[in-house]
């Protein structure tokens, strides 16, 4: 039970409180309510690029990592399809350096063209080193606009394609930023060994004055309904075959989020698993074969991949893959496999809630989904899953028109 | 209430440590194994430590796939009635292989512990390498490797690691060939004389209730055990700079390698070097990040760090940058170790680092897993919880001039060896 106390200032923002007198250390994780679905089509990567920039200085404070290290701190930052995610460990006595830093930083960025330049190139040299000079690693690049033709998942954090980080102006950059950095559409989470008196003080001091703003409402459009299969096959310089097989499925919200994520356990966690025991030891199909649920805030993929061994076919790999997945939707699911994938979810739960950054960030996002204790309540839903759920789930999400398929194969020599 | 927002909040660096000194017991077959209890959640993990590093193995890959696959079979239990029971208690095993050591990590909820701790054991002690099983990683471990092959970091980790040690222990390498070369004896062969009756210590972190231990102490205790351990002498040959390209034609960016051997742990100048290491390449801060990510953008990322081996060590920097920045970014890290080398670094970069590595420290040591890890990379080198009380010590004192000197003494262009993987 990770117990938290939650106040909102004046202005908007969400604070949410969590005490654990274990840790030597504080964490602010701030949430921003935007991600790359939030983009222009024509200016993709640039909630990625943006978050970048929040790291080349602020109105008041020209360094922001200087000070920070200079009182013993660490920070990152993550950008997905639907969020802007920061955070700083810092050891518990210098805390309100972080309230100083971040309550800066969403007043206002220094908007320097330097800073513009230049991280411009390092996010260029990010696309090339994570998805162009690595084997297999276009494959995002492909199977998302595969799957998604109207939603902005179609695209990638990272981008469509160089040339929108290329041609990002300091315009773009600051409406950005007054469209989205503001209060109202921020989550901040302080977890550690920290009194609440102090982190309400704090939070007016610092956060306080910051202007208000109306949160903008998202207007995404949304992806209609897949009613015919969808393959692509491309072929590459790489050594192995390669199968990416996806289903369109629900919102992380939705019920059957959780029945999808034990049907992936249930596939593939672990070397007791249906896939690993079937397609990997005993058909020897694949060398590595696994399922998962992309997890996003609106309708996601169920996703299975796997690399052939040298001998497969591709096409009996792939009827393979669809046997598994479809045995869910005709045969209930028998004996104690139910019980020990949610014994498996109980257990990396509790190790998850050893870490005091890992309880920060989970509870900011359980707040955006629309309650920071949905984090006390997930190991009860999983619990109270039966084989009747995942069968229905199964049933309603699991088949051919609604799959998207890319093959990945070699070049032929 | 108007505030300063140009005012940073005041701050200390006095933070209070805490001692890395696991309760130790001595288990009736002599094992010595220790104990970190803290923690809310009622989980645990057990660590198993064995000298059984690549350092041993008499033939490439024999201490990757020994390790590996020690949970594929033991004399009384399949590969996927292991799997079964670990995967059932939500339990997760871990092996790893290091230079040096091996371990075998287990990590359970203590109220299955009584179900999962005796297949651990029993992997530890009566694995048997089953001819299938080694077929089948053999077949997909190559497939993995050859894929590896294709990034151009991999290829720079594995070339640069042979170019500073070569003729030792050290310098070993896998070729795709080396899979198909392995056999059951070997495996069987390694297992015998470097895991069964030969565990080195044990260390659990957690809840450690007295159940717990007493599960622990009765399991570890009853193992028999050898206490004879070959350690292989080590001829420490110094290579002086040597210059490696390999050309990768269709490469978008280039892995750039440069470094030379150093030292462990034990020796005096270590705390010093991984001071003047944060300060070159070793944070977000530091010179080569400042000077060829954020101003020059010519990557995404740049480091470098000074790595302890049981009987050598070194000093890296590594990078993956555009090829047609390669040159330049090369130009630019030899001109960043010349400059710490002629000029003594400012008092407010030097205060800096010094906080920022207090910080880390504190953060490192935050939790019994984080702890665990601490203990066991001094308790290989025979250090105690002193070698964390000097560390702290140094860095509070450490002056400019020492690292200036060190630097002169260190990083001489001549002592430092370059590999580049892509184009030029």
């Amino acid at each position: 039970m990770i117990k938290f106390e939650r106040f909102t200032l004046a202005n908007g923002l969400k604070v949410i409180y969590h005490q654990d007198n274990a840790t030597p250390l504080v964490c602010m994780n701030i949430l921003y309510d935007v991600g790359a679905r939030d983009e222009h089509q024509e200016h993709t990567g640039f909630a990625h690029l943006f978050e970048h920039l929040m790291f080349g200085g602020s109105v008041n404070i020209p360094n922001y990592d200087e000070p920070l290290q200079m009182v013993g701190g660490e920070n990152n930052a993550f950008t997905n399809n639907d969020i802007t995610n920061y955070y700083i460990t810092l050891p518990a006595d210098n805390a309100e350096t972080a309230f100083w830093l971040e309550s800066d930083r969403m007043l206002s960025l220094a908007f320097t063209p330097k800073s513009l330049e230049v991280q411009r190139q390092v996010v260029i040299e990010e696309f090339k080193q994570r998805y162009l000079n690595q084997p297999y690693g276009d494959v995002w690049l492909l199977l998302k606009p595969l799957a998604y033709k109207v939603h902005p998942y179609q695209w990638n954090t990272i981008g469509k394609e160089i040339s929108h980080i290329e041609n990002a102006t300091m315009e773009e950059v600051k409406d950005f930023f007054q469209k989205f950095y503001h209060p109202a559409n921020a989550i901040m989470v302080v977890a550690g060994n920290i009194e609440l008196e102090k982190v309400k003080e704090w939070s007016e001091k610092w956060f306080g004055p910051i202007a208000a703003q109306t949160k903008s409402q998202r207007n995404l459009p949304v992806e209609p309904l897949q009613t015919e299969a969808r393959r692509l096959v491309v072929h590459r310089d790489v050594p192995a075959n390669c199968i990416y097989k996806a289903w369109h499925i629900c919102k992380r919200i939705d019920k059957e989020y959780h029945h999808f994520d034990l049907i992936s356990d249930i596939l593939s966690n672990g070397k007791s698993s249906r896939l690993y025991l079937s397609l990997v030891k005993e058909k020897k199909l694949f060398s590595e074969i696994n399922a998962y649920v992309s997890g996003d805030i609106d309708n996601g993929l169920f996703i299975v991949s796997g690399k052939l061994t040298e001998t497969a076919d591709i096409l009996e790999a792939e009827k393979e893959i669809d046997a598994a997945v479809y045995q869910f939707a005709t045969e209930k699911l028998e004996g104690n496999e139910l019980q020990k994938v949610k014994n498996k979810v109980e257990s990396v739960l509790n190790f998850s809630n050893t870490n005091v950054l890992n309880k920060a960030m989970n509870l900011a996002y359980c707040e955006l989904l629309g309650d920071a204790d949905l984090l006390n309540k997930e190991e009860e839903i999983y619990a109270n899953i039966t084989a009747e759920d995942l069968q229905q789930t199964a049933k309603k999400y699991f088949n051919q028109n609604n799959a998207v398929t890319l093959h990945y194969l070699m070049n032929k020599a | 209430m108007s505030i300063n927002r140009l005012q940073a909040p005041q701050f200390t660096t006095s933070f209070s440590f805490p001692a890395i000194a696991p309760e130790q017991h001595i288990l009736p077959n002599q094992l010595p194994l220790f104990v970190i209890n803290a923690g809310s959640q009622a989980l645990c993990k057990i660590e198993m430590v064995f000298n059984a590093g690549n350092y041993f193995e008499t033939g490439v890959l024999i201490a990757n796939a020994t390790n590996s696959l020690m949970r594929e079979g033991t004399t009384s239990k399949s590969a996927g009635e292991i799997a079964e029971l670990l995967d059932y208690y939500g339990a997760f095993l871990e092996t790893a292989v290091y230079k040096d050591k091996a371990s075998v990590i287990l990590y359970s909820l203590n109220k299955h512990l009584s179900k999962t701790l005796p297949v651990m054991m029993d992997i530890i002690q009566n694995a048997i390498f089953p001819e299938k099983e080694l077929t089948l990683y053999k077949t997909n471990q190559k497939q993995k490797f050859l894929v590896n092959q294709q990034k151009v970091d991999f290829v720079a980790r594995n070339h640069f690691n042979a170019l500073l040690f070569k003729d030792t222990p050290y310098d070993q390498f896998a070729e795709a060939e080396n899979y198909d070369k392995l056999t059951q004896a070997q495996l069987q062969s390694f297992f015998k004389e470097r895991y069964a009756n030969h565990a080195s210590y044990m260390v659990i972190a957690g809840n450690i209730a007295p159940d717990v231990l007493n599960q622990v102490i009765d399991a570890a205790g009853s193992l028999p055990l050898k206490t004879e351990s070959k350690l292989l002498p080590y001829v420490n040959a110094i290579t002086g700079r040597q210059e490696l390209f390999i050309e990768k034609k269709d490469a978008m960016q280039s892995a750039i390698r440069i470094g030379r051997r150093l030292f462990n742990k034990n020796h005096s100048d270590y705390f010093g070097m991984q001071l003047l290491n944060t300060i070159l390449g070793g944070y977000f801060g530091s010179r080569l990040m400042s000077n060829i990510r954020e101003d020059k953008g010519y990557t995404y990322g740049i480091g470098s760090g000074v790595a302890s081996l049981l009987h050598d060590g070194f000093f890296y920097i590594s990078t993956e940058v555009g090829v047609d920045v390669t040159k330049a970014t090369l130009t630019e890290i030899y001109k960043e170790i010349e400059i710490v080398q002629q000029n003594l670094v400012a008092n407010e970069e030097l205060e800096l680092v010094k906080n920022y590595l207090l910080g880390t420290f504190l953060r490192s040591v935050d939790g019994p897993f984080a702890m665990s890890d601490k203990f066991t990379s001094i308790k290989d080198y025979g250090l105690t919880n002193e070698f964390y009380i000097n560390y702290v010590n140094y860095i509070k004192q450490a002056k400019a001039e020492d690292l200036l000197l060190l630097a002169q003494k260190y990083l001489n262009k001549n002592d430092l060896s370059e590999l580049v993987v892509g184009k030029i």
